[in-house]
C-alpha cells in the first residue's frame, strides 16, 4: 500500500446510473429515470465524504455504483487509478475486498441461521484470506474486539443481539478484510439515540485507527455534521452542492442545501422557537421553480472547494472566483 | 381483536375531577402483556395530562413503552395478550377504561384522531381516498352523498393536497408517503377531535417533507383547539413543537415538564444522556459523542430499583431502591433521588 497520499483513493467522473422507466400499456418504457446523472467525486484515505440528500436524490444508487453492485451507465469509477467501469465481473472480487459496504438495517443484513463467528469469517473465506481455522478463531476474536462485543459473541445468533449490537457485528464483518474504503449507506439511522452515539463513536475510531476512506450515505444531517470532513449533497441525481463540513453548514450556498437545513430540527426549545419565528411556514415551493435549465447547470466554485450548481442566484450572490473548466 | 374492558383492576384510586383545562388525563396507567404465563409491565404508573390546544410529547426510545400508552388510550392493547391492569384514562373528567366497547368504537376517530408512522399501512389499499375519508365522517357526523363529498374535498384542501377533488379518486399507492400522511392527517381531524395521538407520525419521511407535515398538523390542531400527544424519538421534533415533555425509559415517565425547562436544564440522568449524545447542528463537532453505555433493559428483566441505574453515571446503592416520580418544582417532575445533587446541564460539554 505504498500509495502517493495526495492521490484520491477513489475518483468517480461523471457518473451515470440510468434505469428504464416504467412499461406503459403498450409495453413501451417511457423516459428513463436517472437514478444517477452524472456525478464527479473525489474521496481521500482517511476522509469522510457523506453522501446527503432526500429519498429518489440517488444518493444509494450511487453507493451501488461505485461497488459496482449496480454497473454505471457510464461513466468512470477510478479505485487506486483502476477504473472499476471496466472491470468485468469475475475480475470485480479483488477490489471487494478492498471496498467494503454497512448496511442501514443489520437485521436484514445478517444470515439468521449463521453463527457470528461465521458471518464475520465468511467474507475471510470468501476472499482466501486466513487459510486456517485456528487463524479465522484469531482474527474474528480481534475484531470482536475491535467493536467492543465480548468474544463470546462468535459462538452465538444474530437474533440473541439488541439493533446496535448487530450493526456492531455488521462492522467486524466489513473490516475483516482489511478494506481501504467503507461505504456506510444509512448505518446509524435505523438506532435508537443512545445507541447512535455509540456507533457513531465505533464508525470514527475505527476509521481513524485503519485510515479508511468513508462514504457515508445519510440523510440525518446532524449525524452529518458531526461525521464528515466534506459533504456532497445530491438532489436529482446530481451533486447540486459539494465542500466542506464547514462550508456546507455554515455557508451553504444552493437552496436546495439551506431547505434541508431549515428543515432539521435543533434539539433546543428556545432555538426552536425563533427559527420558526423566523422561517413563515408553507415554504417548499423552492421545487416547482427548479427548472430542467437549472438542474442541467453545471457545478461553479464559489470558494476553494465549495462547488455549487451555477443558479443564477448562486452565481449573482458568488463573489468572482471563477467557474470550474 | 379489541375485547371490552369494563372492569378495571386498580380500585383503589377514586374517580378525580379533571385537573382545569386538561383535555386529556392519565392516570396510573399501567398496562401488561403475557409473556410464557407471566405479566410484564410494559407501561407503568403512566401519569400524564394535555390540556385544549396543546402538544405534549410522549419521547423515548423503542421498548419504552411510549407507543402502548397511546394504544391503551385507544383501548387498542392487542388482546388477548396485552390488557390494561389498572388506572384511568380520562377524557373531558369521563374514564374512557370504564366504556364499554360500543361506547369507546364512538369515541375512536371522532373524540380521539390518530395518526400513524406508516401511512402506507395505515390506509387501506383497496380503497379510494374519499371512501376512507367519508366513512368517518357517515358514521360520526351522519354527512352523506354531496355533503360528505364537499367536506372531504374541504379536508383534503386543508391539509395542502393539490387538487382535491381528483384526489378523492385515488387510491393510496397513488400517492407519494407525504401526501399519505396528508391524508391521514385530514382523516384524522375530519372529526374535529378533542385529542390527537400522533405516533412517530413523521419518522418514515424525507426532513423537507417532515417539517411540511408537523407545520401542518400543528397549524390545524391549532384552529381545532386539539390536544395533541406527539410520540417520538426526535429530541428536535419535541424541541419544536411541544410545550410540555414527557420522558419515558423502561415503560416509566422518568421525567416530565415545561419543554425549555427540561432541555435547559434537565434533571433525571437519562434526559440528560440523551440530550448530550444528539449530535446537533449548532454545535462545534466533537471528537467523541458522550454516548449512554449499555442497553436499555427488557420489560421482562427489569433492573432492581431504578430501571436506568445500571447504565447511570451518578449511580449510588440507594438507587437500587424503587424510584418515584417527585415533583421538584411546580410542574416539574424526576424520578430520580439524586436530581437535586446533578451539575448544572452544559449541552455543549
Amino acid at each position: 500500500m505504498m500509495n502517493d497520499s495526495n492521490q484520491p483513493l477513489l475518483r468517480v467522473v461523471n457518473l451515470k446510473k440510468h434505469f428504464p422507466g416504467p412499461r406503459g400499456r403498450f409495453g413501451a418504457h417511457s423516459a428513463a429515470v436517472k437514478a444517477v446523472d452524472g456525478v464527479d467525486l473525489e474521496l481521500r484515505r482517511g476522509e469522510t465524504l457523506a453522501l446527503v440528500g432526500e429519498s429518489g436524490s440517488g444518493k444509494s444508487t450511487l453507493g451501488r455504483a461505485i461497488l459496482q453492485l449496480e454497473r454505471p451507465s457510464s461513466g468512470q469509477v477510478l479505485f487506486d487509478g483502476v477504473d472499476l467501469v471496466g472491470v468485468p465481473d469475475k475480475g470485480m472480487r479483488r477490489y471487494r475486498r478492498r471496498m467494503q459496504m454497512v448496511f442501514q438495517d443489520p437485521h436484514a443484513s445478517l444470515n439468521p441461521r449463521m453463527s457470528v463467528f461465521d458471518i464475520i469469517s465468511e467474507p475471510l473465506v470468501i476472499h482466501g484470506l486466513c487459510g486456517s481455522r485456528t487463524e479465522r478463531k484469531r482474527r474474528v476474536a480481534e475484531l470482536l474486539d475491535m467493536v467492543s462485543l465480548p468474544s463470546s459473541a462468535g459462538d452465538r445468533y444474530p437474533r440473541e443481539f439488541s439493533g446496535g449490537q448487530r450493526q456492531r457485528i455488521g462492522i467486524a464483518r466489513a473490516l475483516a478484510v482489511r478494506p481501504e474504503m467503507i461505504v456506510a449507506d444509512e448505518a446509524v439511522s435505523a438506532l435508537d439515540v443512545s445507541i447512535q452515539a455509540q456507533i457513531i463513536n465505533l464508525l470514527n475510531a475505527v476509521q481513524k485507527e485503519l485510515n479508511l476512506a468513508h462514504l457515508f450515505i445519510a440523510h440525518d444531517l446532524s449525524v452529518v455534521h458531526h461525521i464528515a470532513d466534506r459533504v456532497a449533497v445530491m438532489y436529482l441525481g446530481k451533486v447540486v452542492e459539494i465542500g466542506t463540513g464547514e462550508a456546507i453548514f455554515k455557508d451553504p450556498r444552493h437552496p436546495y442545501t439551506r431547505l434541508l437545513l431549515q428543515a432539521a430540527p435543533i434539539p433546543d426549545p428556545r432555538i426552536e422557537a425563533e427559527r420558526r419565528a423566523a422561517a413563515p411556514t408553507g415554504r417548499g415551493d423552492w421545487r416547482s421553480s427548479y427548472t430542467a435549465e437549472m438542474a442541467a447547470a453545471p457545478l461553479f466554485e464559489v470558494a476553494p472547494g465549495h462547488l455549487v450548481q451555477a443558479l443564477p442566484e448562486v452565481v449573482a450572490q458568488a463573489k468572482p472566483y471563477g467557474a470550474r473548466p | 381483536m379489541v375485547q371490552p374492558q369494563t372492569k378495571v383492576m386498580d380500585e383503589t384510586a377514586p374517580p378525580q375531577a379533571s385537573r382545569e383545562g386538561a383535555v386529556l388525563e392519565v392516570k396510573g396507567l399501567r398496562t401488561v402483556f403475557r409473556q410464557r404465563g407471566v405479566d410484564v409491565s410494559v407501561v407503568n404508573d403512566v401519569n400524564f395530562d394535555i390540556r385544549a390546544g396543546e402538544t405534549v410529547a410522549l419521547v423515548g426510545e423503542s421498548g419504552s413503552g411510549k407507543s402502548v400508552s397511546a394504544l391503551s388510550v385507544m383501548r387498542l392493547v392487542p388482546s388477548p395478550k396485552g390488557r390494561i391492569a389498572g388506572g384511568q384514562v380520562l377524557l373531558d373528567g369521563e374514564d374512557l377504561l370504564r366504556l364499554d366497547e360500543p361506547a369507546m368504537r364512538g369515541i375512536r376517530g371522532k373524540t380521539i384522531g390518530m395518526v400513524f408512522q406508516e401511512p402506507m399501512t395505515s390506509l387501506n389499499p383497496i380503497h379510494t381516498i374519499g371512501r376512507q375519508l367519508g366513512e368517518g365522517l357517515r358514521i360520526h357526523l351522519g354527512l352523506t352523498g354531496k355533503a360528505a363529498r364537499e367536506r372531504s374535498i374541504e379536508l383534503l384542501d386543508s391539509v395542502g393536497i393539490p387538487r382535491p377533488a381528483e384526489r378523492l379518486h385515488a387510491y393510496p399507492h397513488q400517492l407519494s408517503g407525504g401526501m399519505c400522511q396528508r391524508v391521514m392527517i385530514a382523516i384524522a381531524l375530519s372529526c374535529e377531535p378533542r385529542i390527537l395521538l400522533a405516533d412517530e407520525p413523521t419518522t418514515a419521511l424525507d426532513v423537507t417533507t417532515q417539517a411540511q407535515i408537523l407545520e401542518l398538523m400543528d397549524a390545524r390542531a391549532r384552529a381545532l383547539g386539539t390536544a395533541t400527544l406527539l410520540i417520538t424519538h426526535d429530541l428536535g421534533i419535541v424541541a419544536r413543537y411541544a410545550s410540555r415533555v414527557n420522558v419515558m425509559y423502561a415503560g416509566r415517565i422518568v421525567e416530565q415538564g415545561e419543554a425549555r425547562q427540561l432541555y435547559d436544564n434537565p434533571r433525571h440522568p437519562y434526559t440528560r444522556g440523551l440530550l448530550e449524545s444528539v449530535p446537533r447542528l449548532d454545535r462545534p463537532r466533537r471528537q467523541e459523542l458522550p454516548a449512554i453505555e449499555g442497553l436499555p433493559p427488557s420489560p421482562g428483566s427489569l433492573p432492581q430499583g431504578c430501571p436506568f441505574q445500571p447504565r447511570c453515571p451518578f449511580r449510588q446503592e440507594i438507587c437500587g431502591q424503587p424510584q418515584a416520580l417527585r415533583e421538584i418544582s411546580p410542574g416539574r417532575r424526576v424520578a430520580c433521588i439524586r436530581a437535586d445533587e446533578l451539575s448544572p446541564f452544559d449541552g455543549a460539554a
